[in-house]
Formats: C-alpha cells, structure tokens, sequence
C-alpha cells in the first residue's frame, strides 16, 4: 500500500506532487512529511528590503499628502511581488506540507482587502505574522496574528476606544467589540468555547489602544498629546500599542481578572486564550477537518488536542501528530481540493510544460477564491459543498482548458499520469485518459479526474 | 460567450433537465428568500424616528425626520424608511409590503456564522442539519419544483436533494463538448462530481447584460442583477420557484453611512429589478428580507453598530397583504432593550417564513413542522400575510 500512502502524502499534506515526488514519498510517506517540518519556511520575496506594516502606515500618514500616492502606489507593487512570489513557492516548493500549514492558518487568521486603512499593506499579514511563527508556540502565533496592524484594521480595532481611557476623559469616546469577539470565536475558543457577551466586551477592553499609526492617531496626538501627559505609542512586536486610547481599571475575561497594565494585559489574556482547554479542541477539529475529513472523526480530533495541550501549544508536535493519525490514511479521496490547491497542483504537476505562475490571482478570482478576499473573517470553507458545486466545477474544468492551451509540447501524459494519479486510479479514469484524442487532451482528464480533483 | 445555467444541488446526478420531468404542472406560486449577511442595522434601514430615544441614540449616523432634508420616508407616525428605499416605501403604499420592525430567528448568540447557519438549516440550531430549509421547502411542495440559486457561493439554505438552478455566468470559455463527455463519462462513480454536469445553455436570462454585471451576479457583488435574472427565471413557466439572493456586506461596526452609499441603492434597485423580471409572474410572488441578527440600538464609537437581536425584515410581492407594519415596538429605552443593548424582537422570523411556506406555496402543517422547520413547534406559521 506504500503507493497509496504515497498518494495520500503528496495529495492529502502536500500541494500535489511535482514529477517525481510520489516515488521520492513512496518509501516512507510519514518520513518524507515529517523532514518537511524543520525550521522557517523561505520568506517570501519582493525583490528589496521590506518594512514592517506598522512602519509602512506610519511613513505613508507622516509623508507630505502630496507624496503619499506615490509611496501607496510603491506599497501597491509590493504586494504584487509577494503574490506573485507565493504561488511561484507554491509551485516549486520542495516542502509542501509545510507551505499547505501556512495556508491553513493564513485562513485561520483570515484578513480580507475591504478597508482602505489595511489594503496596502495587506500581504505583510501573512508574510509577517503567520509564516515567522508557524514552528513556535500557538501563543506566539496568535499575538503575532492578532496584534498585526492589517488584523487590527480588518477587524475595526483601530476604530475601538475606551470610554475610560485618557482620552475618554476629554472627549465622548465608544468601544468596537468586532475583534474581541471573533478572537475567542473563530481565533480561540470556538463558537461554544464558554465565553458570554461579558467577556467580549471585557475583552474588547483590553483590546483598547491596539491600533496603527493613521490620520486619526496623528490628529488626536496633535491636539490631546500634551493634555494627557503624551500619547503612549509603542511598538510590542509587529503591532503598534497607544495607552491614551487604553480603558482603565482591571478587566475580567472568563473569570479571571487583570489588572491594569497596559498592553501587556492583551499578551496575558492570549496567554491564557492559547492555553485553554477549548482553544485546543477548536484548533484540533480545524486541523482534523482541513487533513482528514469534512466531518472530523472524534477520535482523531481527541488525539490532536491531547498533544495540543500536553506540549502547551507547540505547533510541530501538533504538526507530527497530524501525519501520525491512522484516520489520515484510510480514505484516499475523503477530501476535495480547494480552488487554491486545485490551480497550485495544476501548476506542480505541469512544472515542466508551464510558463512561471503569474496572473493566478485573476484566476482564483474566477474560480471563486480569491486570495485576500475570504468572504468573512471566518475564512473561506474547508467543506467539500463549497467547493464541488456545479458552477465550480465547471469552473475548474474551463480553467483546465485554459491550461490545456499554454502547455509546452513534447507533452509526455503517460509521464503525467503515472507521477500525479496512476498509484491510485480507477478504471473509468484510466480508460477516459488513454482513450484521449491528444496528449493534452489525456493531460486535461488527468486534471478533471475525481482522482485529482479530491485527496 | 456562454452563459450557462447549472443545474447543482448536492445530488442532482440523474435528474432530467427543467422543462422535461416534471410530473404535476408547475404551480404559479413563488418565493424569494433575500440573505442581508452580516446582520442589517435594522434601525437605521427603518429609523423608529417617531422614538424619543432615537435621536439619543444614534447621534452621528441618526437620519433626518420625514419631510427634513435628506429624511426618512413617513410610514407611519412612528417609522420611516431609509431614504434610498423608495422602491419598499412605494410598495407599503400599495399595499403590497408588511414591515417587520423588530424581528428575529430562533438564535440568541452573537455569531455571524452560527446565526447564519442556524437561519438556513432550519432545524433551529447551529449545524442542526447540513441540508437548507428552502432545499427540503421544495421537495415539500406538491408540484416539486425547482430550486434558483444565484451567484458562485452556494448558500447552505438551498443545500440538498431537490433539484436547484445554480446560476453563475461565467466569460471563462467552456472546454469542447468531446472533453466533456470524457469528462462525465470518469465521475460515473462519483455522485457529487457528476451531479455537477448536468447543464443547459439558456441565453435568454442574461443576454443583454454585460461582463460586468454578469461577472457581478457570480461574485454575489451586483445584487440587483442577480435580482433582475433571478425574476426573469422564476417568471418562466418551466422555471424555478424558490430562489435565494445573497447580499453581503451589512456588517457595519463602522462608517454606517458610507456603507448605506452603496447597500441601499443596491438593495432598492433589486427590488426594481425583481418586478421588473417577473412580470405578471409578480402577482404570484412572495418576497422576504432576512438577516441572522440585528444590531445593538446605540451607535458604537465608530459611527457603526455591534452585533444584537431584534431587526427589520420586509415581506413584499403581489401575493401580500400588505401597508402594516407587523409586530409590537418595544422602545428603546434601556429597562425595554434586550439586555439592555439589543432592539426586543417581538415576532419571529421562522414564523413569517411558516406561513408564507404554508399558505403561499401550500406546504402541508406536518411537511413544515417535521421536515422544513423541525424543532422550532413554539414558533407557530403566521398567519394573515397574504391576500384573500
């Protein structure tokens, strides 16, 4: 069964083999997934040094209005670069399991392009606060996640004050509970984590002050900076921290209370989030769902949040006991690939017939998954119905056409075929492919088959 | 060029083509579900301005008094609508819209998702059931018809076995027939991908929209295209005869007046746009407004609002009886509000929809009770929606 497992490995963990790569697994498929886990994943590149989102909108609200068009637009080809250079990592990956984690929790920590405050500096999201802490600890992933200046903004926390901050005190002042809640909903705990509406605005407390440098801070600093005894702005990681816009007093999340004391009372309460017993459950079925199944068998969920709690967070054990899973490896096609894993696998299998992955974007955005446009906070569907419905499906196979199209002749299928399904395929599939009228005909079923198109 | 219409549902596989399998005619009743996603600011779509807390309340996103510039439109001495709604406030003129002020469905959390989920499965819980409420609706109606759903998306209230139109025109050019066919002879043993194929060209609906609008109704972003296909569909004698509308985007904890720059226009051109495509077919139509909450009555700190309960739903269409506004006003001040926060809903919205379902599409008490709506009894089929 080395063959199937090999399958699974590539398919199920990976992005979808590049030519060779079933053969390479086919020895020891869990060894193979395993190896992928050691140390940072190659950061993505944009051809200079970047800046940090934080001192990027700073430098853009601190330029002369004339200029900041120029510096937006300058930031606007930045993250051109970087999508482009995402899927060109996608393709040529040699980790790809790694590269499919940081998928899933760039839409566990899902930020969508719908404020003008965030939008140019959007990818810094992802390539800043999810790819550096993927092999740490889920504690410092979700500060690194959550107090990023694009969560931030996607989530209304710039927009969020407390009443009883310093600068509550001087002028009628309201809270924005947006971020607080979908941390311990979609981020945390889970829907039935145990949280009330209390805790929520408890939380939204401790969120106060947590924003990003904007015309906003700049203006309240201008005119309530020397009133208050200064702003308070600090920079704690990747976010940026101003305690005028801070709540007093102690809050009380989940029963527990903190004092007062600043930005530090957010990295205690995610302290405590990360380490809750239903945080583990919730990122546990997230993960058995994404790997395993739509329906997650319980058992499986059980084991992996058992390693969740027993190592404190510690993400590469969570990421072993994911290929340690029996369940993992029954049902080779329990799961359909998203659009996004579909066009990457497309663009791996074709590696040597294809021109580099430019303009994926565009596509994904035909296929119904654009990237940076999740349709809410809660990120896109790991669902099979969301993704193998009728007009998606002929999506897929109008893209295949498309690709059909671009290939590079000789075209070798029969290589194709035996480095992308053969272990696994069924007659019909078989049948279709070697009865094709061409090569790229027989590629493009191989594409389209129920083989390729689940995991 | 193509524009296709998809035929879809989780299990469509095998089932004949519209127009060709039906086995008792077609019925003329219709039913359009409209999903605000996102939980519409139900105070600010229908301004209680008639309140002496209104005022208080929303200072920075607060709509002028009827016949003020810029003013709500006088319903009664109590509510006015939106501004930018003139399509509904012409309708509750004629007669043909009931007002729901304080609404809300059988969910008391604050999720976007589980109220979402929770609307559309019907089972009065989140993740009750993985099939929608309008899916096991049809196959509940005695003519058995089919389904629409508009735009890529496909909502978990359409979710099921019955037969359902998933329109999602694409400028994608199609592969040729001869790969097709390879195609859907490999997922013979694949129910879900095959159920995916069955398609039929239908040019009719959507030939004098451009890219733009037509890549708009498969992005679920042009609301009113989708509407005026949608009623172009349900107005064909062999089309469907539920169908549901996303609009997305009502999740306002911000700049709610900006926001409503493009949410009510689009909303009230929608309702245009569906009269407009349905013709005479209007005179046999319900229509619905649905979102999974409503919002806190206070503005927040941000001109926007937060997640609460009680909201405004519109039930429109020829079939209605309408010029009401259903349901009691609790008040807004803080010994009325829910929790001291939230709009008190006072009529629910798995109700309304029980008795449209009912009366309107004739599906029968048992049918609703058990297998359209199970485990929601308490909330008994409203009754008096529609015209003699």
């Amino acid at each position: 069964m080395t063959s199937k497992n090999a399958f699974i490995a590539c398919h199920r963990f990976g992005l979808g083999p590049h030519p060779g790569e079933m053969s390479q697994a086919a020895g020891d498929p869990q060894g193979w997934l395993r190896a992928q886990l050691s140390g940072p994943l190659p950061r993505l590149r944009t051809g200079e040094k970047r800046l940090s989102a934080a001192d990027k909108l700073a430098n853009l609200h601190l330029a002369p209005k004339e200029e900041r068009g120029d510096i937006r637009r300058g930031y606007f080809d930045e993250i051109k670069l970087l999508v482009d250079d995402h899927f060109h990592q996608r393709q040529i990956s040699k980790r790809p399991y790694a590269e499919r984690l940081a998928a899933f929790w760039g839409n566990h920590f899902a930020v969508g392009n719908n404020s003008r405050a965030i939008s140019s500096v959007i990818t810094d999201h992802y390539a800043d606060a999810i790819r550096p802490y993927m092999f740490g600890s889920f504690k410092d992933l979700l500060v690194a996640a959550l107090t990023h200046p694009v969560m931030i903004g996607y989530l209304d926390n710039h927009l969020s004050f407390g009443p009883n901050s310093p600068l509550g005190e001087l002028r009628k002042v309201r809270m924005n509970e947006n971020l607080a809640r979908e941390t311990l909903e979609l981020h945390t705990l889970g829907v039935n984590g145990g949280y009330t509406q209390d805790d929520v605005v408890a939380l939204a407390k401790v969120y106060t002050g947590w924003s990003f440098t904007s015309p906003k801070t700049l203006g309240d600093e201008a005119r309530y900076a020397e009133k208050i005894g200064g702003f308070g702005e600090r920079r704690i990681g990747g976010g940026v921290f101003f305690s005028a816009y801070h709540e007093r007093g102690p809050k009380t999340v989940l029963g527990k209370t903190y004092e007062e004391e600043g930005h530090q009372e957010l990295l205690k309460v995610l302290e405590d989030l990360a380490a809750h017993p239903a945080t583990a459950r919730h990122i546990a079925t997230k993960l058995v769902r994404h790997f395993v199944a739509d329906d997650p068998p319980g058992g499986a969920v059980k084991r992996i949040e058992t390693v969740f709690l027993r190592t404190g967070g510690n993400l590469p054990s969570v990421y072993e006991a994911l290929i340690d899973l029996p369940h993992a490896w029954q049902q080779p096609f329990a799961k359909a690939k998203t659009m996004v894993d579909f066009v990457t696998a497309a663009d791996r299998a074709l590696i040597d017939y294809l021109p580099e992955p430019t303009g994926r974007s565009g596509i994904l955005h035909n296929l119904g998954q654009a990237p940076l446009r999740p349709p809410s906070p809660e990120g896109f569907s790991d669902r099979e119905e969301a993704w193998l419905t009728a007009a998606g499906v002929q999506r897929r196979l109008a893209y295949i056409a498309l690709l059909s199209r671009k290939l590079r002749p000789p075209l070798l299928s029969v290589r194709v075929f035996e480095d992308t399904i053969g272990p696994v395929v069924s007659k019909r599939t078989d049948r279709a492919v070697f009865g094709a009228a061409s090569a790229k005909d027989a590629v493009g079923l191989i594409l389209a088959s129920p083989e390729f198109q689940r995991r | 060029m193509d524009r296709r219409l998809f035929l879809g549902g989780a299990a469509a596989a095998g089932l004949a083509l519209p127009g060709v399998s039906f086995a008792s005619p077609n019925t003329e009743k219709r039913f359009v579900l409209i999903i605000q996603r996102g939980a519409q600011d139900g105070i600010h779509v229908l301004p209680p301005y008639g309140d002496p807390q209104y005022k208080a309340l929303r200072k920075a996103t607060r709509i002028p008094t009827p016949g003020q510039e810029g003013g709500a439109l006088k319903l009664d001495g109590l509510f006015g609508m939106h501004p930018e709604l003139g399509a509904l406030a012409k309708l509750y003129r004629q007669k043909e819209l009931i007002v729901f002020p304080a609404i809300a469905t059988g969910y008391r959390g604050r999720s976007h998702f589980d109220g979402q989920n929770q609307l559309e499965n019907g089972s009065n819980r989140p993740y009750g059931s993985s099939s929608g409420f309008l899916n096991r609706a049809l196959r509940a109606m005695p003519s058995q018809p089919s389904g629409l759903s508009m735009g890529l998306n496909y909502p978990l209230a359409m979710n099921g076995k019955a037969q359902v139109w998933h329109f999602a025109p694409t400028t994608m050019k199609p592969p040729s027939d001869d790969f097709l066919a390879r195609v859907e002879e490999m997922y013979a043993d694949d129910p879900v991908l095959l159920g995916t194929l069955d398609a039929e060209l239908l040019e009719s609906a959507v030939s004098d929209l451009g890219v733009q609008e037509r890549n708009g109704i498969s992005s679920g972003r042009d609301l009113p295209s989708s509407a005026l296909v949608a009623g172009r569909l349900l107005a064909k004698p062999d089309g469907p005869r539920i169908a549901i509308l996303s609009s997305e985007g009502w999740d306002s904890h911000s700049q709610l007046l900006q926001k409503s720059l493009k949410l009510m226009p689009s909303l009230n051109r929608a309702v245009a746009n569906l009269q407009t495509g349905l013709g005479s077919a209007w005179k046999d139509t319900v229509v619905m407004t649905v979102s999974e909450f409503g919002r806190t009555a206070a503005e927040n700190g941000s001109r926007g609002s937060d997640h609460g309960t009680g909201g405004v739903s519109f039930l429109f269409g020829g079939a209605v009886e309408g010029g009401r506004i259903m349901g009691d006003w609790a008040g807004l001040r803080p010994q009325d509000l829910l929790d001291g926060r939230d709009v008190r809903p006072t009529v629910s919205t798995e109700s309304v929809l029980k008795g449209v379902l009912g009366s309107h599409l004739g599906i029968p008490e048992g049918h609703l009770e058990e297998t359209v709506f199970p485990g929601s009894r308490t909330a008994a089929a409203q009754t008096g929606l529609l015209k003699a």
